[in-house]
């Protein structure tokens, strides 16, 4: 059974809370619960000013504010860049125009992106 | 309460109309706020104009109070029976008797829910729009108008009591008071040109008489319409950006939500803290319209203005669509179709919803917005703030929201402790509360001009010489 958590229960910021809804909603389906179950290492989200840490562990995945520790991937950007996104219109064109920057090991958020995929997209 | 009214109401209704066993009593005693319980003795349960009357003629010649009320959820504590007597259950009549497009207006009863006139006006009028407050789908439009409430097109049309055509009422005595063009029979588009007189029943509380009958403005249908959010990062940005939308007269709706809202959208029961790098509140835009021009043009217009704000030093993210965020996060489907149920404020422990929901000056959003956010802070609640521009700006609405848990006595004092703080800085600062509870009236009757209270008094004496409407709230 995956999990996911709020590492200080009550402590999160505005993009935890839309990133552990979209999360929940995937792992509702087998293909989310299979991504996440295979899911390591850490990913950090940057969405405008606010900041979030992933951290993935054999099925589960707890959530801090700000940017904790030495992380896998950093993925950083315009809340719109980063939205859209996880609404279907692609990483690349944010990526070219510099509205998404993405360090690290890249081919792990790309493993990440179908958790963090809206309805329809 | 003197006994024979039970009788002679059973006489004049029938049995299965007038009842005082304990369930029901109990459901009447209280409603979603903490203000204290009081049980009635009897409740009447109407469902034509005569059962009203009949009532009021056996309760003012036994001088036993009357309570009117709709759905309960008063946030006032307003049709909580302080001194006992009847609660008169006007849910019944909820019929909708006319509408007319041409002329714009709907005439309904007092049991007409929000949900009722949404459904109808979608099934065989869907050429006509209401404008539609956060209340739940269940709660009664009339009392909403009565006690001059708000809702999604109150920046352009002001607070629901300007909305009200003309009415009928049955006053204490059982006589029948018609006002605008119902006075002589015509066709009730206007309260224009007679004397206002809807308005000894708009703000009294239900201590005059009670309405059975109102015409409501309608107004047309557009073929376009979007809904856009902001995340505001600075108090007077936001606001600012605000205010310059407003005079663009472009929008049907504006205005702020808090982050706490958003937070508890997202299940959090109280978010109080914050991270010092997250927005500090929603801006929401809706508007509309039946040209595509028109419609491109208004999103333009948001988009130039934001730019204006931004290239002054302002940061927010978007305009999102609203149709986006609900792909992302379902639950903002809440706010995308009125009448909506924000079950995130009522569906909890113990049910309870209270506020300081207060009118004012524009000018003063912005300072009200941050000591309010401090005061549900220091007192450990989330600053649940609700800020929307009213009638093109020259005034405005600022609430603030608690949820708590009815049945803890421990609950019920903080929120109303924050109740009162809130209430103070509100008031000192040019605002006042509507729907207002009887403990407002009694902590500042004294800054109450003598003359104002005067009159008051004297227009509840007419309309009611025996005192027998809702005693116990609007006693300045």
């Amino acid at each position: 059974m995956s999990r996911v958590v709020f590492k200080t229960p009550g402590e999160m910021n505005l993009l935890g809370y839309i990133l552990r809804s979209l999360v929940e909603r995937n792992l509702e389906t087998p293909k989310g619960a299979k991504v996440l179950s295979k899911m390591k290492g850490t990913v950090l989200v940057g969405a405008s000013r606010m900041t979030v840490t992933l951290d993935f562990s054999g099925g589960d995945l707890a959530m801090e504010v700000g940017a904790q520790g030495k992380a896998d991937v950093r993925v950083r950007g315009s809340m719109d860049a980063l939205l859209g996104v996880s609404l279907g219109k692609g990483m690349v064109w944010p990526v070219m125009t510099r509205r998404l920057k993405v360090g690290g090991k890249v081919w792990r958020l790309l493993r990440m992106l179908p958790l963090l995929k809206a309805e329809g997209a | 309460m003197n006994p024979q009214i039970k009788d002679a109401l059973i006489h004049k209704l029938g049995k299965e109309k007038v009842k005082d066993d304990e369930e029901t009593l109990r459901r009447f005693a209280r409603d979603i706020t903490e203000n204290p319980e009081a049980k009635p003795d009897l409740v009447v349960f109407a469902e034509f104009a005569e059962d009203v009357r009949n009532v009021l003629v056996e309760a003012n010649r036994l001088k036993v109070p009357v309570v009117p009320v709709m759905a309960n959820t008063n946030l006032g504590g307003l049709a909580i029976p302080v001194k006992g007597g009847i609660v008169l259950d006007l849910s019944g009549m909820n019929r909708i008797l006319e509408v007319n497009e041409e002329d714009q207006y709907a005439v309904i009863e007092p049991g007409v829910r929000w949900q009722d006139i949404s459904e109808y006006l979608s099934k065989n009028h869907p050429g006509m729009r209401f404008a539609y407050p956060l209340s739940p789908p269940d709660t009664g439009v009339l009392p909403n108008f009565l006690m001059d409430g708000l809702a999604n097109l109150s920046l352009r049309h002001g607070s629901s009591t300007h909305w009200i055509n003309g009415l009928e009422a049955i006053l204490p005595d059982g006589s029948l008071l018609k006002t605008g063009h119902f006075a002589y029979g015509g066709i009730p588009c206007t309260h224009s040109p007679f004397p206002k007189l809807e308005g000894v029943f708009c703000g009294f509380a239900g201590t005059t008489g009670v309405v059975v009958k109102m015409s409501v403005q309608l107004w047309p249908e557009k073929k376009y319409r979007s809904q856009l959010f902001l995340l505001a990062y600075d108090v007077d940005h936001a606001f600012g950006l605000i205010k310059d939308l407003i005079r663009e007269e472009f929008a049907d709706d504006l205005g702020t939500l808090s982050l706490a809202s958003g937070k508890m959208l997202f299940g959090d029961y109280r978010p109080v803290y914050k991270d010092p790098n997250e927005p500090v509140l929603f801006c929401y835009l809706d508007f509309s319209s039946n040209f595509e021009f028109d419609f491109k043009s208004k999103r333009r217009i948001i988009e130039e203005t934001v730019k204006r704000h931004r290239d002054r030093g302002a940061f927010f993210d978007g305009p999102l669509d609203l149709n986006d965020l609900v792909r992302l996060e379902p639950r903002f489907a809440k706010f995308a179709k009125f009448p909506t149920r924000l079950d995130f404020l009522l569906d909890h422990q113990g049910g309870g919803l209270t506020w300081v929901g207060t009118y004012g000056p524009l000018s003063r959003f912005e300072e009200g917005f941050k000591k309010g956010s401090e005061i549900m802070l220091r007192h450990g609640l989330p600053p649940v703030i609700v800020a929307r521009p009213m009638q093109g700006g020259h005034f405005g609405v600022l609430r603030w929201i608690s949820v708590f848990d009815r049945d803890n006595e421990e609950d019920c004092q903080k929120v109303h402790a924050v109740n009162v703080d809130l209430a103070d800085m509100a008031v000192n600062l040019g605002f006042f509360p509507y729907k207002t509870p009887q403990w407002v009236w009694d902590r500042y009757r004294d800054r109450l001009d003598p003359t104002f209270r005067r009159v008051i008094g004297d227009i509840k004496k007419t309309m009611d010489p025996q005192g027998i409407m809702n005693p116990g709230h609007l006693e300045l």
